[in-house]
């Protein structure tokens, strides 16, 4: 079989024949008229000779569709290059060793959530010593100091007990809507470590559903972890980065 | 009046900051053009980013955006991610020691023209840093994309010269955006401290410590030194040291509300704040009102060189305003700055 990777086509049963399959719902009751709409909101989507496979009654006055038809765009999926970044995530014994070994003193983390958010839910898991779904919290590592802040916690007091505990990494978490206040109040922290000059000497971390590494970027974060995350993910990151930039004896 | 290009040109700074008020302002229109312009005279651009930039959709909203075209024989600083994946050609030079969250920062010059994403660093050591590396070799004007609302790279430790991007998306109604655009003007060109005694006395000072009080004593001035963990915390100690000849506060890091507050609280006649660089004012514009209503006055040691606003009228998850109309509105607002909308002008 010889795929052209400049013009890839949806596989069905044959190379190239742009099969694909689509379903949704109506609001309307399931019945010839509901299944000629399908029909005819498939031909809207772009699909040659759309078949109904399936009509299903969801009661109340809507019905359901599954749709067969063939798409003829293809993409050239050699053009296609999206940057990516390799991570790779150590155990609780791992970066408890390695803290151990190559720094040689305790990491020490603190952890909040800013500004008017109160979700903690999410830097509670990765932090409170039971952690979740089977892997312990940041808490219960032995390398690791961890102080939870809790929730609301002003971008000024955050970096006075950062420095006060002598952190390592600050964790954020924060729950980004398309309001921009929260990211608002996530680049004010960036903003106002630089200002106080504390901005290379702590990791800054943003954690929350809607954060990725590449939103973390925009942020002027060191990392971000979003949806998925365990403690060990978070973990293995500081520690390495840590060791990375050389701060073993740094205290 | 000059365009915006020959008043970046003739500011003859390394390096130019384009930062916004918020997501959406166009600030990659208004960098693609300076970018675009650079290299037309011939006078070779560097590309860098303080966030990430040039990506195809917004990753919150998820509009497309305006891309990011690297001409050929541009330097490029961006993270290894996204230099493997650009699809310009890139050229390697060298891989710097900046790390971000897509790898360390790579160095590299375009030999065939093309998109590329930028990833830079976070914070301004590291843009300082790349800063020097592509004027080392040969990039004869340095563009720094900004991230969303952050300002950090506007200061002059960093760029010689800055634009200021603002628009629709600023806020709810054109008053509001407006009100809000003159504020930030107005912090970013604060003035700077003219005597220059009291200019060097705060140089000296924040060598020894992170705040410093002036008290006036005969013909000059008494240093008082005040050392804390971090800016913040010894700016909060100045009020409780002040005396009824206290002339100047000056605050090593960040000014902030609290500290205004306390100030207006405290004094009935009050001393200069003196910070340094407009970049570390973090003030509401209710208390920066009222504080200046009241005879209050800020300085800062360094100034930031603000070349220009340019304005997008058109939010991209909402309202637009009538291009002419807003254009002119934000002129006056603004005036003498310069303002300019690169879209509607081009037309």
């Amino acid at each position: 079989m010889e795929v052209n990777l400049s013009k890839v086509k949806a596989y069905g049963d044959t190379l190239n024949d742009g099969a694909v399959q689509v379903s949704f719902s109506l609001p309307v009751p399931a019945g010839d008229e509901a299944k000629e709409a399908a029909r005819q909101l498939a031909l809207k989507m772009g699909l040659e000779t759309p078949t109904v496979t399936e009509m299903a009654d969801l009661k109340a006055g809507f019905s359901f569709f599954v749709v067969y038809g063939h798409l003829s765009h293809s993409v050239d999926y050699s053009a296609i290059k999206i940057p990516k970044r390799e991570q790779k995530s150590m155990s609780f014994e791992e970066v408890n060793e390695l803290i151990k070994e190559k720094l040689g003193r305790k990491v020490v983390v603190v952890a909040a959530c800013t500004g008017s958010d109160a979700h903690t839910v999410g830097i509670d898991a990765i932090v409170n010593m039971k952690g979740f779904a089977g892997e312990y919290g940041l808490e219960k590592y032995p390398e690791i100091e961890a102080y939870n802040l809790g929730s609301q916690v002003p971008n000024a007091d955050l970096l006075a007990k950062a420095v006060e505990l002598k952190a390592d990494a600050v964790l954020v978490s924060q729950v980004v809507t398309q309001k921009n206040i929260h990211l608002e109040n996530l680049t004010e922290l960036v903003e106002l470590a630089e200002a106080e000059g504390l901005r290379d000497k702590v990791l800054l971390i943003c954690g929350g559903p809607r954060i990725t590494h590449e939103l973390a970027m925009e942020l002027g974060y060191d990392a971000g972890f979003g949806p998925g995350t365990m403690p060990n993910h978070v973990a293995s990151y500081v520690a390495a980065e840590l060791v990375r930039r050389g701060s073993a004896g740094k205290k | 009046m000059s365009d915006l290009y020959t008043l970046v040109k003739d500011r003859e700074s390394k390096a130019t900051a384009i930062v916004g008020l918020t997501k959406n302002v166009g600030k990659t229109v208004t960098f693609n053009y300076l970018v675009d312009r650079f290299n037309q005279s011939g006078i070779t651009p560097g590309l860098v980013s303080a966030g990430y930039d040039g990506e195809r959709f917004d990753r919150l909203t998820l509009n497309e955006k305006p891309r990011i075209f690297a001409p050929k024989g541009a330097y490029v600083a961006t993270a290894e991610a996204c230099f493997e994946a650009a699809e310009a050609e890139l050229e390697l030079i060298e891989k710097s020691t900046v790390s971000t969250p897509l790898g360390v920062v790579c160095l590299g010059r375009v030999s065939k023209a093309g998109l590329v994403e930028l990833a830079g660093p976070g914070s301004t050591n590291g843009l300082r840093l790349l800063i020097e590396k592509m004027t080392g070799y040969g990039a004869k004007q340095v563009l720094v994309d900004g991230a969303i609302n952050r300002l950090a790279s506007a200061s002059p430790s960093v760029s010689g010269g800055t634009v200021l991007a603002s628009g629709a998306s600023l806020g709810p109604t054109m008053e509001d955006v407006v009100k809000k655009t003159i504020f930030r003007h107005q912090l970013l060109t604060t003035p700077p401290v003219e005597d220059l005694l009291v200019k060097d006395l705060a140089e000296g000072g924040l060598k020894r410590g992170n705040a410093v009080l002036l008290h006036r004593e005969k013909e000059g001035y008494e240093v008082e030194i005040i050392r804390e963990d971090i800016p913040l915390l010894a700016g909060e100690k100045l009020v409780e040291k002040s005396r009824a000849e206290t002339t100047a506060f000056i605050f090593g890091g960040a000014l902030v509300d609290n500290s205004l507050q306390d100030i207006m609280d405290q004094f009935s006649k009050f001393p200069d704040l003196i910070v340094k660089d407009a970049t570390r004012l973090f003030i509401s514009p209710e208390i920066y009102y009222r504080y200046l209503n009241r005879g209050g006055r800020i300085y800062v040691m360094e100034q930031l060189e603000l070349l220009a606003v340019t304005i997008n009228p058109t939010d991209p998850s909402g309202k637009s305003y009538e291009p002419k109309m807003f254009l002119e509105r934000m002129r006056e607002a603004l005036d003498p700055c310069p303002v300019f909308d690169l879209v509607y002008e081009k037309k």
